[in-house]
């Protein structure tokens, strides 16, 4: 037996000495494109990236003077108010509108899975169409409904006799507007991916079920939320990493303002990079900021494999 | 006898050994030459034989005829088609206000000079991004740059002189129609580059106010910051909310900034001095900042999220009656019948000032530079020229309301008879002085901005954002080695 083992090996070896050396790479012909792409698209930026991070960037004229500087940007973060409160902004900002969007994209999903088909066919169609909106455009719309002396909304409240609201001219509502807005659109991607797996889900729980005598709200909490655990965290993941990178619609609606009620990570980060031109400060910002949406996404990540 | 079973790398060579087979007979049969073998064969096959018959037939006898007729002509014209004799049309592309092509003026252009131009068109921000990262990379991307003055500190070291590229033609540069202050916005610092940029649209900020509601309280149009509070405490109190005294914007950064400017200069102390020191945070400076809440307080709710479009509605809906923040645009738009209910009741003056200060209206010049990096710096002053010329300034007034830079074209009888508030921004022009000049203005701008933005929201008191702003302008202008 062993003897055999032996004779085959051998046999691999010569085997393996007498083919071509291209034949053996030629995978790495196949991905060599492929992966080149991607290092021009990619990798490059990202390592360019993580070398401003450490260093001071000055524009010269047909060149950039990157000086090395140690850990300098990244200290500076720490004492920085506005990143301060644009990272607590942002994580409220996440908290809320993830949360707000799985309940109702989940309810919505829900209640779809329970209509007549023909009726399912024409309420997704229609609940599909905040989805496939630019952002800014959505901003801009919402803007002038939420203008307070001429806009729509203000009118729609005056007309049952409620004060006009100042939306997005108030630091105090200024942030909540715009979540609804988002939690507007966003809810119908998660209304997609809930629906998706609520009309995947097997049937013979929910007849175990039926047959214990489980009430319909037992069935939906004891049955189908466990059941629809992956498509929570799938919808955790892509929302969670989604809703952190918010920018546009502030920039369109607020600019950040009134003063700087409503500025994320993402939109400081612009900031510094596109008006102040500090691209070492803005690039040792991105690489903290990359670095806690990777931890982040690992994590679900880590979860979604465990389910 | 074939094998039963095959492996992969087997499968793979016998695959390629066939590909190989077919594309080398495929190569060899298109390049080499053709071998014909040729090998007799004997067919058989029955055909239909046809026989052709040649006949002669009667015909009858033609006849041409030619008749010739006198045409009279009035008189020949010879067509000179004046085009440069082997100058081939050359393309440039453009960013930033060039000018609109539906009135055919890029057309015009190209027929006149053989230049066709492309036009890149970018939102404001875009525009200042592409453009600092094409220029001061030396890249060829846009060969005329159409720039908004404050930018011109940081650009002046990246565009080509105009002074040679002119002469070269033939033409006198500086023009002596064009108004020298707005002239020398394209030279910074004065006299090191030389002129870099040719004026094209005179923005001119001003303070725009109602007439009918002045004449109302039986006073003359404010001249001081504490004449528009006290006017405008009168107007709110009587007649809000169909009416407010004063309007403002309150966006952070240009927003906010552009609207307060003014009142601190007219105050009498600039945002930051001739050293770059900051400045909100002085006796004159805290008088602003008292004088926007002040103005904030009076005017309609909701400025604290206002840019540009919503503070003219503010006005051309007649629900706010001053401004020291309305620029030409917003003024067409007083003017029109169809958006507007207070036609002919608006009118223009330099910014109020404090007693003992300058009134200082603000500049928003658009003035066109050749990149550095472009390779066809000759083609793109030849359109530049062009393109400031008298005539095609007056078109663009008409097309999209930019004010000319032309002493002629701004007291020209029939421009002055179709936008009567010409004259307001001549005057205005003539106490204009451009934001601070240095190439760090946009992180000023973006500092001072957002806490003048939070003190009309009322996030932050008028002491803590004027400690703020100059503390934050410092810092920054230190890590970018603007006092070293």
């Amino acid at each position: 037996m062993l003897n055999v083992l032996r004779r085959r090996r051998g046999d691999d070896i010569q085997a393996i000495a007498k083919t071509p050396w291209w034949e053996l790479h030629l995978k790495y012909f196949f991905i060599a494109p492929s992966l080149a792409l991607l290092a021009v698209m990619a990798v490059f930026p990202a390592i360019m990236s993580w070398r401003m991070a450490f260093s001071r960037v000055t524009f010269k004229l047909g060149e950039l003077e990157i000086e090395p500087i140690g850990f300098s940007n990244f200290t500076k973060a720490f004492s920085d108010n506005l990143i301060i409160g644009s990272t607590v902004r942002t994580a409220v900002w996440v908290l809320v509108v993830v949360s707000a969007e799985i309940v109702v994209g989940l309810i919505i999903a829900f209640l779809m899975s329970k209509l007549h088909s023909r009726a399912r066919m024409v309420f997704t169609a229609a609940l599909i169409i905040p989805l496939v909106l630019p952002p800014v455009s959505v901003g801009a719309g919402w803007l002038v409904m939420m203008d307070v002396n001429f806009g729509v909304l203000n009118y729609l409240l005056s007309l049952v006799g409620i004060e006009p609201l100042l939306w997005l001219a108030d630091d105090r509502t200024a942030l909540p507007s715009i979540m609804l807005i988002d939690i507007w659109q966003s809810s119908m991607f998660v209304f997609i991916l809930m629906y998706a797996g609520i009309l995947s889900l097997p049937q013979d729980p929910y007849e175990a079920a039926a047959i214990d005598g489980a009430s319909p709200w037992q069935i939906f909490r004891d049955v189908t939320i466990p059941l629809l655990r992956p498509t929570f965290v799938v919808v955790l993941l892509l929302r969670t990493l989604d809703a952190a990178r918010i920018a546009d619609r502030m920039l369109a609606m607020t600019r950040g303002g009134p003063g700087s009620s409503t500025e994320t990570v993402t939109l400081s980060i612009y900031k510094y990079a596109f008006i102040h031109f500090n691209f070492g400060y803005a690039s040792a910002l991105s690489v903290m900021f990359q670095v806690v949406l990777i931890i982040l996404a690992t994590f679900y990540i880590r979860r979604i494999l465990r389910t | 006898m074939l094998p039963r079973s095959m492996t992969r790398r087997q499968m793979l060579r016998a695959g390629g050994g066939v590909a190989l087979g077919v594309g080398g007979a495929a190569i060899l049969a298109a390049c080499g030459e053709t071998q014909v073998v040729t090998q007799e064969k004997i067919v058989t096959q029955q055909v239909e034989k046809i026989v052709q018959v040649e006949k002669e037939v009667p015909v009858e006898k033609v006849v041409q005829q030619i008749v010739t007729k006198e045409v009279p002509v009035e008189r020949i014209v010879t067509v000179v088609i004046e085009q440069p004799i082997g100058r081939p049309r050359v393309r440039l592309r453009g960013t930033g206000p060039l000018g609109t092509p539906e009135t055919g003026i890029f057309d015009k252009l190209l027929s006149e000079t053989q230049i066709e131009l492309d036009h890149v068109e970018q939102p404001y921000a875009a525009t200042y991004q592409s453009l600092l990262i094409n220029l001061s990379q030396g890249g060829s991307a846009y060969d005329i740059a159409s720039m908004d003055d404050p930018w011109m500190p940081q650009f002046t070291e990246f565009l080509a002189d105009i002074t040679p590229l002119y002469q070269g033609f033939g033409w006198v540069w500086p023009d002596p129609d064009m108004i020298p202050a707005i002239v020398d916005l394209g030279d910074w610092p004065p006299g090191k580059y030389g002129p870099r940029a040719v004026p094209n649209i005179g923005n001119i900020q001003s303070f725009a106010y109602r007439t009918d509601v002045m004449e109302d309280l039986g006073v003359a149009p404010p001249v001081t910051w504490d004449d528009v509070a006290e006017y405008s405490a009168k107007i709110t109190g009587d007649m809000a909310p169909d009416l407010y005294g004063y309007t403002i914007r309150g966006q952070p950064g240009n927003p906010a900034m552009t609207s307060f400017l003014p009142i601190m200069r007219g105050f009498g102390r600039d945002v930051i001095d001739g050293d770059l020191n900051p400045q909100v945070n002085t006796e004159e400076g805290l008088a602003a900042l008292d004088m926007v809440v002040t103005l904030k307080n009076l005017a309609p709710p909701g400025v604290e999220n206002i840019g540009h479009h919503e503070l003219g509605k503010l006005i051309y809906t007649g629900l706010a009656a001053m401004s020291g923040d309305v620029w030409p645009d917003q003024l067409l738009k007083m003017y029109t019948p169809d958006l507007s209910k207070v036609v002919g009741k608006i009118d223009v003056l330099p910014e109020p000032a404090q007693p003992g200060a300058d009134h200082a209206n603000m500049t928003g010049v658009w003035l066109f530079g050749v990149p550095q990096g472009s390779e066809n710096h000759e083609a793109a002053a030849e359109a530049i020229h062009w393109l400031t010329q008298a005539e095609n300034q007056k078109e663009n007034m008409y097309a999209n309301n930019w004010p000319p830079v032309r002493f002629s074209l701004m007291d020209d009888p029939g421009l002055l008879a179709d936008f009567p508030f010409l004259a307001g921004i001549k005057n205005a022009a003539s106490v204009a002085v451009p934001r601070p000049r240095t190439e760090h203005y946009s992180i000023v701008e973006e500092i001072v901005g957002r806490h003048v933005s939070a003190v009309i929201a009322e996030q932050e008191s008028v002491g803590d954002a004027a400690r703020l702003a100059d503390e934050e302008v410092r810092v920054a202008l230190e890590e970018k080695g603007a006092y070293s």
